[in-house]
């Protein structure tokens, strides 16, 4: 367009009159000034200030909060932002000064300098695929560990709380799982420190495993990132994998006026659905007709008469309200040089199921101190005190067990008024009067670190850090207790540290030129060394119930893993480059050496590339739709590894421990092979972002294709080499997927807010390559196969039953007339198809309203509790039978899922009970409104008069319904949590089913 | 102090350290050991490792899943038609019925366990006559080759009578590789290397008596056994002669032994002690716990029969209720604290393997066969047998097993050896008399066949 056409419109011609005053004023400023404070009127230092148009000369704020620096040419509008506070642009009017009020907000702003792992960058110019979850969205949300409360937060991280007991595990899985036997959990840094998510447990209980996370007080944390593709991720190499999860935790405002926060919980919770089970006479009819149906004579009944028969219910007497109670305290402040944050923590949690509580005491000190203009330090230190109360699962002592599988026939009291016990399970009575299981944990995090300004754009950060965990267990079965009875009472004291020490260095160096380009570069080098040791000791044959020390016990064993040390070794790289705001390019490289692998194999490298196109920036977009406020398109391919197998997996060992006569023997424990080396996953990612109508609704989509490859496998091999698997590099899993985010400001006034956000996502897991197939846990319900998912059951696919014979009849995959092993078949697996959450958030004047509904599609549970309650009577009085038996087939012409009574094999050799059928495998999809919280905050004007800043008041209600087809109390479950890094999921037996709780709870700053 | 100082000292304190810890790099973070393990090449290198290696083949034999619990004897008592189950895995079941199959859980554990029991036999055979002589005396050197090869060869025959064809592995394994090719041999094939292991063993073992390690009387014992499998039956009468003549074995009062340990009984008991225990005691049904599987009825009244059973009956005890109904307890593994023996040969047996044998040898004897049957019986308490005929002296003898090893693992293989599960247990598919290969490693040795109709 020329100047002349320009011109000649009347409009235009106004315009550029504008634009003229506008750029002949900001062409006159050569400098600028003025002072940056926080809300309430505090100077803030080290507020980085740029030209939105130019990144050559930027400044930051002194001590005192003001700044000075001069306008290079074309220098249009001024950006400030800290970190922690909502950065701002305006344009330059003139030279100042300027009064800058930054408010303070987890969230940073849409242009906002973000740090993620070591990159520090511009959101805008991140290509990497990040969600950022502010803490806020996480508070009302229920669970001990802040693991669980991510559930169905951000698109593609998959989670689920194994059972209902507070401090349990959860799954956390991060687009899909990559690895069979060398982890698939994310990597979790906190504040820099990389910590273990890995249970420091040695006992088992019964499959169930405790949350290392849950040592982590939730009411601490800022925001939490999730660092999803292989351009994010790969700066953390051999661990990134399964992707990364950054914590960072609260700290103080520098000059901020002391601030006390309060916040107070109480809440009751309650199961929301239990079993349902015959009754005793119906447990004794059932007996009788499967001896009928099995050819018994009439005269030979095992239950000459039924109805006299009692029934006992056991089921809810192991449950209870649980009381739970929460009490946090924060307080921050900080003054021109120091800035701190304390957190104190209170957390008590019962579990709905008897016998099993969780508490957690812990607290936090964070200081920042500025010693000079280039210096600054600080550390951010947390200790946590948890204990447990525990009670396992399992055929011998469990509490659901003895609720649920003891037989509704089987009286609780005898005649003469003494407890009675089960054929197989304790006497709830005596369970609740005798279990003594507790777990205690000691955990320190603590990081130290300098910082060191070495020119405006280039700095050198020194950090230091400590992880001291340390687990206690005990755990005494008396001689009451049917798993202390034999022993005369057995008892186990086990204690359990692991010490991690990391030192990192690092160096940021950001600059721009030619007013269009922009670098940001980092580099640096990972030092980390952790030592892991046990000990237990055993006792057996107590004098009586009365003696709990093993030291009054007369059989005293102990055993020790002496010092078990792992290394890692690492250096790192990447730049960040973006040109006009407009087009970025990513480019990491990592390289780890790690202790477990063999000398060959120590070292990995790991590269990525991101390309990001925002065109929302160009002109054809910014012209003609103007409603469009970010456009972003990004693309990034890239490599991560794991490493997490067992210490020198590689080695060919021999161990001791293998006594003959109390004399000591060895044997070897491991095969070789001194090539073993990662796992590598190579991933790549498109992705479009999108803002429109002032940001009001933003979208995000994302592709993903990961590939891992050299899988750590432990291999099977023949048993006649005399050994059942070797640690090996092969197979290969793929796992593909997508992920979308929808975010929209419905409503946004003065009186009235209104956001809404939704999340899907969808991952295909598949095992590409894996020369040999295998089975695992007990009978063998999971089957790992090529060509299958992860997480497959292995069953005898069950067709129907036949209305005639009423006999299962199963699929025979080789037609050869016969049930046979042949024909066990992989029928679904645990991985739902689609997950995701939709929340809302409302406020009006001064009341606030959230609710959260997470929603799993297409995963499957095989239902063990079924497996044994529909046992047709050949568990006899030893095991309870659900309600479902009671739609066994009975006559000709009966259409039923559940087949004729009998104990019998059918003629093709199948049974109809205590099979491994697919009859057992349950859709287990479902939606749950997970929360839904209403808070109301008292005006100002009335909590100032006593100088209260702020009070709030809200309801919680967590789990309130879910909507589901399975039969069980709870789809959201798993046993096999300590089973082979949990790669059996989906396995319901004896868990105890989430609670729905009811919360009230106060939140007070002063 | 001037801020540029602070900064510099500061800086050079962090540096330093920084450059300390990275120089230190290789060292401390990647050379690291384990205290609870050690390497393949140094395990057996002198006398003391020699026999630290020994112990650990004796300790493959604890495993419970082979002589020290729940596994072989299990699936075996199971199958003999006189056990009930009466717990949660119904793996277990599958053996009282005989609807055993390939993808049996419990089949796959017997079966590595044995093989992991003969690779350690493998290294000890390989390594220890390798060893330099100024390190080890050779009479040890002899002993703990010996001992090995007993090891092997009654795992070889455990796995031949229980599955039939089975991969005879000689060597120890370094690398997965080093089976490749090792195809089954038949049962007939396995019995022939259980012979030539135990015949080359003899000659290196010690002549005296050790009731909990191997000797030469071991190797007798076994041969006597071996002989009766291959119906070798002058062999079986010369080898059980040799022990039933030597004076440190003798039938004691039946109380005295299930009483004691170590008593002149035992030829050779498989020791456990509180420190490690033998899972025996537990995985059967006891009056504190039901477990997984319990004698049945029929085998508790042939025990408290007093023309059968005799002192045998304290065996096995009835806690039956009103409510909990065919509750038997075995009382052979009555130590709570674990440290029941497993008895892998004694007396008993050879006299009742001197009868069979001397009642089926070519020119059958049958006054010796009718004295060994009977002083088994009379140690017993029970009424002595008069001949009627050799039909009926063989069931005797089969039916006197039954009771003298009524909770040990013979009776099932007594019935397949002399097939007769078709008329004692009804069992009359033949290819049910030995095991499925597992499954899980079929999947994983190419090399395997599945036996026949599984």
């Amino acid at each position: 367009m020329t100047t002349d056409k320009f011109l000649a419109r009347p409009a235009s011609l106004v315009l550029y009159f504008l634009l003229s005053i506008a750029s002949a004023s900001a062409q006159q400023v050569t400098q600028v000034s003025g002072t940056v404070t926080s809300e309430d009127g505090a100077p803030l230092d080290g507020v980085s200030i740029i030209f939105s148009e130019k990144h050559s000369k930027g400044t930051i704020t002194d001590k005192d909060g003001t700044f000075r620096l001069s306008v290079p040419p074309g220098g249009r509008h001024i950006e400030f932002s800290l970190l922690g506070y909502a950065p701002q642009q305006l344009p330059i009017t003139g030279a100042g000064p300027y009064n800058i009020h930054l408010k303070k907000g987890g969230e940073i702003g849409l242009d906002g300098v973000v740090v993620v792992g070591y990159a520090q960058q511009k959101r805008s110019t991140t290509a990497g695929v990040v969600s950022t979850i502010n803490a806020v969205a996480l508070k009302d949300i229920h669970g001990a560990g802040f693991n669980e409360r991510l559930q169905g937060i951000t698109p593609g991280l998959q989670i689920s709380s194994n059972s209902g007991v507070e401090g349990g595990s959860a799954l956390v899985r991060l687009r899909g799982a990559t690895s069979i036997n060398a982890g698939n959990d994310p990597l979790y840094i906190i504040d820099g420190v990389a910590i273990s998510s890995t249970p420091l447990q040695t006992l088992g209980q019964g499959g169930q495993t405790t949350n290392p996370l849950a040592d982590i007080n939730p009411n601490d944390i800022q925001d939490v990132q999730v660092l999803k593709d292989a351009n994010a991720t790969a700066m953390y190499g051999s661990r990134a994998a399964n992707g990364v999860i950054i914590i960072t935790t609260k700290r103080g405002d520098r000059n901020g006026k002391t601030k006390v926060a309060l916040n107070t919980e109480y809440g009751w919770g309650h199961y929301p659905k239990l079993w349902s089970l015959v009754t005793g006479p119906q447990h004794a009819a059932i007996i009788n007709q499967a001896y009928l149906n099995d050819g018994g004579a009439p005269s030979g009944l095992p239950f000459p008469v039924t109805d006299t028969i009692g029934t006992y219910d056991r089921l809810h007497l192991i449950f209870r309200t649980a009381e739970q109670t929460t009490n946090n305290i924060e307080v921050s402040g900080g003054n021109g040089k120091t800035k701190f944050y304390l957190g104190g923590d209170f957390t008590n949690q019962q579990s709905i199921l008897k016998l099993q509580d969780f508490q957690r005491m812990g607290f936090r000190v964070n200081i920042d101190h500025t010693l000079n203009k280039s210096l600054t330090i600080g550390v951010s230190t947390s200790y946590t005190y948890t204990k447990r109360s525990l009670s396992p699962n399992g055929d011998t002592g469990g509490i659901l067990n003895t609720g649920l599988h003891t037989p509704t026939l089987t009286p609780i009291f005898k005649p003469d008024g003494s407890y009675n016990n089960g054929e197989r399970f304790n006497n709830p009575y005596i369970l609740f009067a005798n279990n003594n299981d507790h777990a205690y944990g000691k955990h320190l995090i603590a990081n130290g670190y300098v910082k060191w300004r070495i020119l405006p754009n280039l700095s050198f950060r020194s950090s230091w850090s400590l992880d001291n965990n340390d687990y206690h267990e005990f755990v005494y079965y008396n001689a009451n207790l049917t798993s202390g009875k034999s022993t005369s009472g057995r008892a186990i004291d086990a204690n359990t540290s692991n010490v991690t020490w990391i030192g990192e260095q690092v160096f940021n160096y950001n600059v721009a030129f030619n007013s269009k380009h922009n670098l940001s570069v980092f580099a640096g080098n990972t030092l980390q060394k952790s030592t892991y040791q046990s000990a237990s000791i055993t006792g057996t044959n107590f004098p009586s119930i009365s003696f709990s020390a093993i030291s009054s016990a007369a059989i005293v064993t102990g055993s020790t893993t002496g010092d078990i040390n792992a290394g890692l070794i690492s250096y790192f790289a990447g730049a960040n480059y973006s040109y006009d705001d407009k087009y970025i390019f990513d480019a990491n490289l990592r390289t780890d050496a790690s202790s477990r692998f063999g000398a060959n194999n120590r070292w990995g490298r790991f590269p990525s590339l991101g390309a990001a196109w925002r065109i929302g920036e160009e002109k054809f977009i910014k012209q003609h739709l103007t409603w469009v406020d970010e456009l972003k398109l990004k693309a990034s391919l890239g490599w991560t590894g794991n490493q997490n197998i067992a210490n020198f997996a590689s080695e060919g060992l021999w161990s001791g421990g293998n006594n003959y006569q109390d004399n000591p023997g060895i044997a070897p424990s491991q095969l070789a092979n001194p090539n073993l080396k990662w796992e590598t996953t190579r991933q790549w990612d498109l992705g479009l972002q999108a803002g429109v109508l002032n940001n009001r609704l933003r979208f995000e989509f994302n592709y993903y294709d990961k590939q891992t490859s050299d899988l750590l496998l432990s291999v099977p091999i023949p048993a006649k080499t005399g050994f059942t698997s070797i640690y090996d590099n092969v197979g290969a899993v793929s796992n593909k997927g997508f992920e979308f985010e929808i975010a929209s400001t419905n409503i946004s006034n003065k009186n009235f807010q209104w956001t809404t956000t939704f999340n899907i996502a969808h991952n295909q897991n598949l095992v590409t390559k894996l020369p040999t197939a295998f089975t695992q846990y007990n009978r063998d319900w999971v089957k790992l196969q090529q060509g299958y998912s992860m997480y497959s059951f292995w069953l005898y696919k069950q067709l129907y039953v036949d209305p005639k014979t009423g006999n299962a009849v199963y699929q025979d995959v080789d037609h050869d007339g016969k049930i046979t092993t042949a024909d066990r078949q992989i029928v679904g697996n645990a991985f739902p198809k689609f997950f995701g959450g939709f929340s809302n958030s409302l406020s009006y004047k001064n009341f606030d309203l959230n609710f959260f509904l997470y929603f799993s599609q297409g995963n499957k549970v095989f239902n063990m509790n079924r497996y044994f309650q529909e046992h047709a009577g050949n568990r006899g009085t030893s095991w309870s039978m659900q309600a479902s038996m009671l739609r066994a087939w009975k006559k000709e012409g009966d259409v039923t899922d559940i087949p004729r009574l009998t104990n019998k094999a059918n003629p093709d050799g199948s049974f109809n009970h205590n099979f491994e059928s697919s009859r057992f495998l349950e859709d287990a999809s479902f939606i749950r409104l997970k929360n839904v919280a209403l808070g109301y905050t008292l005006p100002a004007r009335i909590t100032n008069r006593v100088g209260i800043e702020r009070l709030r008041a809200y309801v919680n209600v967590t789990n309130l319904f879910t909507i589901t087809k399975y039969s069980g109390a709870d789809p959201e479950v798993n046993v096999a949590q300590d089973y082979s890094n949990q790669t059996v999921q989906g396995l319901d037996f004896s868990m105890a089913p989430h609670p729905r709780t009811i919360n009230i709870g106060l939140n007070v700053t002063f | 102090m001037k801020t540029s100082t602070i900064t510099r000292n500061f800086i050079l304190v962090v540096l330093g350290s920084a450059v300390v810890a990275v120089a230190s790099c290789k060292k401390t973070f990647l050379e690291v050991s384990s205290a609870q393990n050690i390497s393949d090449n140094v395990a057996i290198v002198d006398s003391a490792s020699a026999l630290t290696a020994t112990l650990g083949v004796y300790d493959g034999l604890q495993n419970s899943y082979y002589y020290g619990g729940d596994g072989l004897a299990a699936a075996t008592f199971l199958s003999s038609g006189d056990g009930l189950w009466v717990g949660t895995l119904n793996y277990y079941n599958d053996f009282t019925t005989h609807a055993y199959r390939s993808d049996n859980t419990l089949l796959y554990r017997i079966w590595s366990q044995i093989y992991v029991t003969i690779n350690r036999a493998n290294h000890v055979i390989a390594k220890v006559p390798a060893l330099d002589g100024k390190l080890i005396s050779d009479t040890k050197k002899n002993q703990y080759v010996g001992e090995a090869y007993v090891i092997r060869a009654l795992a070889f025959f455990d796995l031949g009578r229980t599955w039939g064809n089975i991969p005879l592995v000689l060597n120890p394994t370094s690398d997965p590789s080093d089976v490749k090719g090792i195809q089954q041999s038949n049962q007939q094939q396995v019995y022939a290397q259980v012979e030539q292991d135990l015949l080359a063993a003899e000659p290196l073992l010690p002549a005296g008596v050790n009731r909990n390690r191997i000797t030469q009387n071991t190797v007798y014992a076994f041969l006597a056994r071996l002989y009766l499998y291959t119906k070798q039956y002058d062999q079986a009468e010369t080898y059980a002669t040799k022990i039933i003549s030597n004076s440190n074995y003798s039938l004691i009062d039946w109380n005295t032994f299930i009483n004691n340990k170590a008593t002149n009984e035992s030829i050779f008991e498989l020791q456990f002690t509180t420190a490690d225990p033998s899972s025996h005691n537990g995985s059967w049904s006891s009056v504190n716990y039901r477990n997984q599987f319990c004698p049945n009825k029929g085998l508790y009244n042939l025990v408290q029969d007093p023309s059968t059973g005799g002192d045998r009956k304290a065996l096995i005890r009835d806690v039956s209720t009103p409510a909990i109904t065919n509750y038997f307890v075995q009382q052979l593994y009555w130590r709570t604290n674990g440290d029941n023996p497993t008895y892998i040969f004694r007396l008993a047996e050879q006299y009742l393997i001197r009868a069979e044998a001397r009642l089926n040898k070519p020119a059958p004897d049958y006054t010796g066969a009718l004295q060994d049957l009977n002083a088994v019986r009379q140690r017993a308490q029970v009424t002595a047998l008069t001949f009627k005929d050799s039909p009926t002296l063989q069931s005797d003898i089969l039916a006197e097993r039954r009771v003298e090893f009524a909770l040990e693992p013979q009776r099932w293989y007594d019935l397949v050896r002399t097939k007769t599960a078709a008329t004692a247990i009804s069992l009359t598919d033949t290819t049910k008399y030995i095991f499925p290969i597992p499954y899980n490693d079929l999947a994983a040795d190419p090399d395997l066949h599945q036996n026949p109709n599984y």
